[in-house]
């Protein structure tokens, strides 16, 4: 099924809805593997995916129909790959602005790119690109957002939902046309050149930001109470320790909860 | 200049007792090292697929300068494959699943060689043009730098 309801320039323009897919990103990156190429923008909705992926090996689970998971497809082009953190930044951003608009400000983006409220997590998204030399040719940016469904499995214990925040549900369609006209906006202020306005949005919308919090190093399983102050350009994730700064990479460090 | 053109300046260049010759001509350029330890021969060849960058196409260190005539046995149009980004490289999409390119397999424009991790970002990286994998000069999930040489690639 294909439609083109969406009022946005370009994102979501272009939709194709699936029933069951092993994941969208796969999907996506298939359909740009074959001749015709697919126009930026492209949106890839399934209501149920066997083999959505949180991290390579992490799998995502979701009651099908209850949740939104879309691969969306972006040619970001006009960036150096090696500073493809801001188009996490941008996207991360996007979906907090809309997720704010619905829930209020405990809306959060917990470092480097999930989406929370409160302390309780309510989506992620995975970022896969296709690179050539010094060319960034496609994002491959795959959603995942807990919208209707209300129980989860006893594994992901901080795990919620827009229906288990509201206490009622909200229409999938109306959350997609919302996210696709976001993103879209926040794209272009990408594309013309706005990345210290989407880095101080990041900034200031970050889970934990100027708060004390336990923190445990991995690699010497020390743990710390931190403040998390910034993250920077290339996703290093900056916290104040006793005075002194403490620069993070993923899986570095982890977040306790006390 | 040709390979044999290359051989004897080596062989010249080892017994003459310098240290160090560079030769500079117009789309071409050759340094021959020679300190006690090893020789290196780098040369840059006008006729390597073109890059954004052009690329130096390295041509592996001979072990000792005992040997130099080694080194121009070598193929002098390798091309590197280099990193866009700073991240961890991983030579397939799983722990299960099989290499994307192994040494000898030959590559097309487009193939994917390599996936670079960086900030949970998966980028898998194409290759800009057809040539057959010499050598793998990272190991899978190590961490790489901008612009760190993955693969050497002679191209076809």
């Amino acid at each position: 099924m294909q439609n083109n309801t969406f009022s946005g320039l370009f994102v979501g323009q272009n939709i194709i809805s699936l029933k069951t897919i092993d994941s969208t990103n796969n999907y996506l990156r298939d359909e740009l593997s074959k001749s015709a190429p697919l126009p930026e923008g492209t949106v890839i909705m399934a209501e149920a995916q066997t083999a959505g992926r949180g991290q390579l090996t992490n799998t995502w689970h979701s009651e099908p129909g209850k949740n939104l998971t879309f691969s969306l497809l972006l040619r970001p082009g006009f960036i150096n790959p090696a500073d493809q953190f801001i188009l996490n930044k941008c996207i991360s951003v996007a979906l907090n602005e809309v997720l704010q608009r619905i829930l209020g400000n405990k809306a959060a983006i917990k470092w480097p790119n999930d989406i929370y409220f409160g302390s309780g997590k309510l989506g992620g998204m995975l970022i896969e690109n296709i690179i050539r030399g010094s060319q960034w040719k496609y994002a491959i940016i795959g959603i995942g957002l807990n919208v209707n469904q209300e129980a989860f499995p006893d594994s992901l214990r901080n795990a919620t939902s827009i229906a288990k925040i509201l206490q009622s549900n909200y229409d999938l369609t109306i959350l997609l046309s919302e996210i696709c006209s976001h993103i879209e906006g926040w794209y272009l202020r990408l594309k013309s050149g706005h990345r210290e306005e989407i880095s101080r949005r990041y900034r200031e919308k970050l889970y934990r930001l100027n708060e004390p919090h336990r923190y445990r190093v991995m690699k010497t399983g020390e743990e710390f109470t931190g403040t998390i102050t910034n993250v920077t350009d290339e996703g290093i994730l900056q916290l104040d320790h006793e005075g002194a700064q403490k620069d993070y990479s993923l899986k570095e460090i982890e977040f306790l909860n006390v | 200049m040709d390979i044999k053109q290359i051989q004897e300046l080596i062989k010249f260049v080892s017994k003459s007792g310098v240290n160090e010759v560079a030769i500079e001509q117009e789309n071409f350029k050759i340094t021959i090292k020679t300190n006690q330890a090893p020789t290196y021969v780098q040369a840059t060849v006008p006729q390597a697929p073109a890059y954004h960058a052009p690329a130096p196409a390295t041509a592996p260190a001979s072990p000792a300068a005992a040997a130099p005539a080694a080194t121009a046995e070598e193929p002098t149009n390798l091309v590197t494959l280099k990193s866009p980004m700073i991240g961890t490289f991983y030579r397939s999409s799983g722990p299960d699943k099989p290499l994307f390119v192994n040494v000898g397999d030959e590559v097309k424009a487009g193939d994917v060689v390599c996936i670079i991790e960086a900030m949970k970002l998966f980028n898998e990286i194409e290759a800009e043009f057809s040539g057959r994998v010499v050598k793998v000069l990272v190991d899978n999930a190590s961490p790489v730098e901008y612009d760190q040489p993955l693969f050497l690639i002679e191209p076809i």
